[in-house]
């Protein structure tokens, strides 16, 4: 990986929604969904974003692939404002970025055979392709992303095929166009465990053979260690940690991370048993009204005075491993080993 | 298969089959389950694997067109499956009770929590209304859900997720049943507010001597809360025995498949490991055993007949490599 040389940037990036309350719905209130985000993915790693619901995971990818607009921000393609790009280069920019969904019933219309959702892309972005071409090309996509024989798929409607299966669809037709950047929103989470590292494998496997860029949303650690390079964690529409794969897993520091690390269920009974006790006291807030200063300092126990009056900036703790603490930032918190028998206190 | 000194119940050969138009879908096919006194117990599987139906059965709680067609629910020396149905409604809620994934599935939107644990209690205890609500306010409080004087008075939409999965164990614990079955309890809930819901749900067992049945997919869960657990596939019983067990030395192909594709965050796999295909349709299953045509190991009497559940090394396992 050449250093510094990012496909995609995000400087201080922010979603507000107003959201009309009261009566007659003249109390407008501020949603923060995404709240200042700098973020840089490098050429062809996985990048994962990891956070519970409300955390403003996904609407940060979808802002990074314009796909909702932004508030406030900017985002740098190849060092390029997508949003001073002439109309040609943004519908080029467009077939480059591609989204994986979560729910493949949802993303996948079901009056629509296989063979005409995969030919969608190419009919809006290749445009005059001849039709043995395309079919040429759907065929080389099954089997790509392994539905094979192809003939079989080729006609089918999606709810004759299993959730695995029309997951793989929904991949096909996301790499159908040679994509720099794919965003994968929770792509596995709906699947079954056996079926769930097959996908995963398929895509680890596209990103080598195709060079593709992954940005990973996900609320689940555990996929997040079998495919990212980087990580960053988001809290209430801020990202409260970023770092490797390795210094997320093994060195994290902010409280938060800790805590999702030390809830995430692993499936050894030894170490398991000892830790089902509540990690985290309450619930993630509502972004509508965040607490002050760092905002998640109700739920912490490290919480001191400072954390509720001024919201801790991400601190460069060591090289690429970026935390927002008041009380890490000071040496005050300790890496927790996830795989060893123990809770915290 | 541990020897039980106190069963609290026992499912019999279980079979529940849905009646669709042209054809039978055997969800649940032969299941034998037994829950011990101050147990917790998983059923763990994948989607169509027949762990939630099997739960339902016990409560005579399945959706039409499925049907009991045979089987036992041993409770208490009385065939569950015999009893009429006004007995039947005595049990469920009073000594039977259920949290289902979804709370809203089960709260009433328009009625306020407090009132709904309220109901339970004076439908099954005959208490009078006023020292209902006092119950259910302890109730509140016994949950952990703050400010339960606030709370009572509020309807169920304006309660988070983890709140109302609250709501719903209060309510299942109210009559002081000694089962809950539990089914994915926490599966719509974030990562830490599961981790609050299942220690609470140990710390109920232990507290209130319930048993619990936990229907889940998630193998970190089931290593975490249950003493025992039944791995199913496709409508039966894979393998059983003590948890410990179950992850030290797995004996069915299909629990050592699970086992390995289930990805853990303590551990980094440069290779993916995976189980090849796809789970089988109910309605024309795999002959011989049904997971065959997925095994690494099958051989020929896997495709032509079907293995039963006998006992190996202390643990229960349906698979022709241990004849």
């Amino acid at each position: 990986m050449k250093a510094l040389e990012y496909l995609l940037e995000g400087i201080g990036l922010r979603k507000y929604y107003a959201i009309k309350r009261g009566s007659l719905r003249k109390r407008t209130l501020i949603a923060k969904a995404v709240d200042g985000v700098d973020l840089r993915i490098r050429q062809g790693e996985t990048f994962a974003l990891v956070g519970e619901s409300g955390s403003g995971k996904t609407t940060l990818g979808k802002m990074l692939i314009s796909l909702i607009e932004t508030t406030e921000g900017q985002v740098l393609y190849k060092g390029k404002n997508i949003f001073e790009m002439t109309k040609e280069e943004r519908g080029k920019f467009r077939s480059k970025m591609q989204i994986i969904f979560q729910d493949p019933d949802a993303s996948l219309n079901p009056k629509h055979t296989i063979r005409k959702i995969l030919s969608l892309p190419f009919q809006i972005h290749a445009g005059d392709l001849k039709k043995h071409e395309l079919e040429e090309k759907i065929i080389g996509l099954l089997g790509k992303v392994g539905l094979e024989p192809p003939q079989q798929f080729i006609n089918s409607y999606p709810h004759e095929l299993s959730g695995g299966q029309k997951q793989r669809v929904g991949i096909a037709r996301a790499v159908a166009l040679n994509p720099e950047l794919v965003v994968a929103d929770e792509p596995v989470s709906s699947l079954d465990v056996s079926v769930r590292a097959q996908i995963l494998k398929l895509m680890k496997n596209l990103q080598q053979e195709m060079n593709i860029t992954y940005l990973f949303i996900t609320h689940d650690l555990a996929v997040v260690r079998a495919i990212a390079h980087n990580v960053a964690t988001m809290y209430l529409g801020k990202i409260v940690e970023s770092g490797t794969v390795r210094q997320t897993f093994e060195s994290a520091l902010h409280p938060y991370t800790q805590s999702l690390l030390l809830s995430t269920p692993i499936p050894r009974p030894a170490i398991m048993q000892k830790r089902v006790v509540p990690q985290v006291t309450g619930e993630v807030p509502s972004p509508i009204n965040p607490p002050s200063g760092c905002r998640f300092h109700p739920r912490c126990r490290y919480a001191q005075d400072i954390c509720s009056k001024l919201d801790p900036d991400l601190l460069e703790l060591e090289r690429d491993h970026v935390v927002a603490c008041h009380v890490a930032a000071h040496g005050g918190i300790k890496p927790v080993d996830i795989s060893v028998q123990t809770s915290v206190e | 298969m541990g020897r039980l000194a106190n069963r609290q119940l026992e499912v019999k050969d279980l079979r529940t089959y849905f009646f669709l138009r042209n054809s039978v879908l055997k969800a649940v096919d032969e299941v034998c389950i037994n829950i011990g006194e101050k147990e917790i117990v998983g059923i763990v599987g994948e989607s169509g694997s027949g762990k939630t139906v099997t739960a339902l059965s016990i409560l005579r709680l399945v959706p039409f067109p499925g049907r009991i067609v045979t089987g036992e629910v041993i409770y208490k020396g009385r065939n569950l499956l015999e009893v009429e149905e006004i007995e039947m409604r005595k049990i469920r809620g009073k000594q039977i009770s259920m949290v289902f994934q979804d709370p809203m599935t089960f709260l009433n939107p328009v009625m306020k929590v407090g009132d709904q644990i309220a109901e339970s209690i004076m439908i099954h205890q005959g208490i009078e209304k006023k020292e209902a609500r006092e119950q259910a306010m302890r109730l509140l409080e016994s949950v952990l859900i703050p400010s339960p004087e606030i709370i009572v008075d509020y309807y169920p939409h304006q309660l988070s997720g983890g709140m109302k999965q609250r709501i719903l164990i209060a309510i299942a614990i109210s009559c002081g049943p000694s089962l809950i079955i539990a089914d994915e309890p926490t599966t719509a809930l974030d990562v830490t507010v599961q981790m609050q819901i299942l220690s609470m749900l140990k710390d109920i067992k232990n507290r209130l001597s319930t048993s619990i049945l936990l229907v889940t997919h998630d193998l970190g869960i089931v290593a975490g809360v249950c003493d025992r657990a039944y791995v199913m596939y496709a409508g039966k019983v894979a393998e059983t025995g003590r948890v410990l067990d179950l992850y030290e030395d797995p004996l069915h192909p299909y629990t050592r498949g699970l086992l390995r594709s289930t990805l853990s965050i303590d551990e980094f796999k440069e290779e993916l490991e995976t189980i090849e295909g796809y789970v089988p349709s109910l309605i024309s299953p795999p002959t011989g055993c049904r997971f065959n045509p997925r095994c690494p190991c099958s051989i020929e009497i896997c495709r032509k007949e079907e293995p039963k559940l006998l006992s190996k090394k202390g643990k229960g396992v349906a698979c022709w490599l241990y004849r």
